[in-house]
């Protein structure tokens, strides 16, 4: 039986809902679900939106394009993604430079969304894999302008540290490499920055599949981002659904606490009383 | 006159305001940005703003991306 003289009002209510809400909040802000997801990579923007739905995420990326000023009968994704009913994420995909970076972040924040930014600085092509040094200077130059810098990073605890030091309020390391599907990759590299970095731990990049997804929260991050696992999937609505339970079930393990791993069997039964 | 949007040459009238630009171009003026030879133009100086002849003109928006969305080199912004 709980205690309840010995709880506060809002653990009582807490109690009573049944539910303990597990937030996760950066910079202030407070989201329920644990998946992020991205927008790109989908047939059109009804089954974007529908996936999106399923997946049950509150926070959603979105790159930062010219319009195509010869097609104008282009529909916009943010009719689809209320951008009252979801944090918008715009993400600098596609810099390659600090310069760039910069640039697409100050544009993003002009479109009046949002002052986060998912900060991504490309070291080349193939592997898009971060720059990790265009990523800490241009990450300590927008926080100095007041954004909210969410860096998309090697799993690598030292540059994670160095983000943490010029004040981004959550780091992003990847699994693997985007679109890759191969799942975490360096599982004690991750579990090192988990252990090491104090702020939220967001992984992006690299997920194939639920359980992927679960282990990643399993080790304790704090959320996981995607897009191709769930926009490339057959079903990507399914797939969307599949992800959703994968974290919360991830969350929720670790939040348990798993048993220890044993070398020899322990009976689950009782001993028999003979 | 001429200016230039997004890599496309333009012929506009002179004295073309940046919101009459965009009106010419059909876009609904939600969540879209303009860069004006580099420099952001803030939305509440679309109707103000007035374009001049051999301006280089940006105009931006969201679209569906992710951290798996791979960018060719050639095709950013």
């Amino acid at each position: 039986m709980i205690d309840v003289k010995n709880t506060t009002l809002e653990e009582q209510a807490k109690i009573s809902a049944g539910v303990d809400p597990d937030l996760l909040v950066i910079a202030g802000m407070e989201f329920k679900s644990r998946l992020w997801v991205g927008t790109g990579k989908y047939k059109d923007f009804r089954e974007t939106k529908q996936a999106i739905e399923a997946s049950g995420a509150e926070v959603v990326t979105v790159a930062v394009r010219r319009v195509n000023i010869t097609d104008r009968g282009q529909e916009n994704l943010l009719d689809y993604i209320d951008p009252k009913k979801y944090y918008i994420l715009p993400n600098t995909a596609g810099c390659y430079t600090v310069e760039d970076a910069l640039r697409v972040s100050r544009l993003a924040r002009t479109a009046g969304i949002s002052d986060m930014v998912k900060l991504e600085v490309i070291g080349d092509e193939q592997t898009l894999f971060p720059d990790t040094e265009g990523l800490i200077e241009a990450a300590r130059i927008l926080v100095k302008e007041g954004f909210i810098v969410l860096p998309y990073t090697n799993d690598d605890p030292i540059v994670a540290r160095k983000l943490v030091d010029v004040g981004c309020p959550a780091v992003m390391p990847l699994a693997a490499p985007i679109g890759s599907g191969l799942g975490i990759r360096n599982p004690y590299t991750l579990r090192i920055i988990l252990e090491t970095i104090k702020v939220p731990v967001i992984v992006d990049a690299g997920v194939g599949i639920a359980s992927d997804a679960a282990l990643a929260m399993e080790y304790g991050s704090d959320a996981v981002l995607m897009n191709t696992a769930i926009a490339g999937a057959k079903d990507p609505v399914k797939m969307a659904r599949a992800m959703n339970y994968g974290v919360q079930a991830g969350r929720l393990a670790y939040l348990a606490g798993r048993i220890p791993k044993k070398l020899y069997a322990t009976a689950s039964s009782p001993e028999p009383d003979l | 006159m001429d200016i230039v949007v997004n890599d496309e040459p333009c012929q506009v009238d002179e004295g073309l305001l940046v919101s009459g630009l965009l009106a010419q171009l059909g876009l609904s003026l939600r969540y879209l940005v303009v860069e004006r030879n580099r420099v952001i133009i803030p939305h509440d100086a679309f109707d103000t703003t007035v374009l001049a002849a051999d301006d280089r003109v940006e105009v931006i928006r969201f679209i569906g991306g992710g951290c798996d969305q791979y960018t060719p080199h050639n095709s950013r912004i």
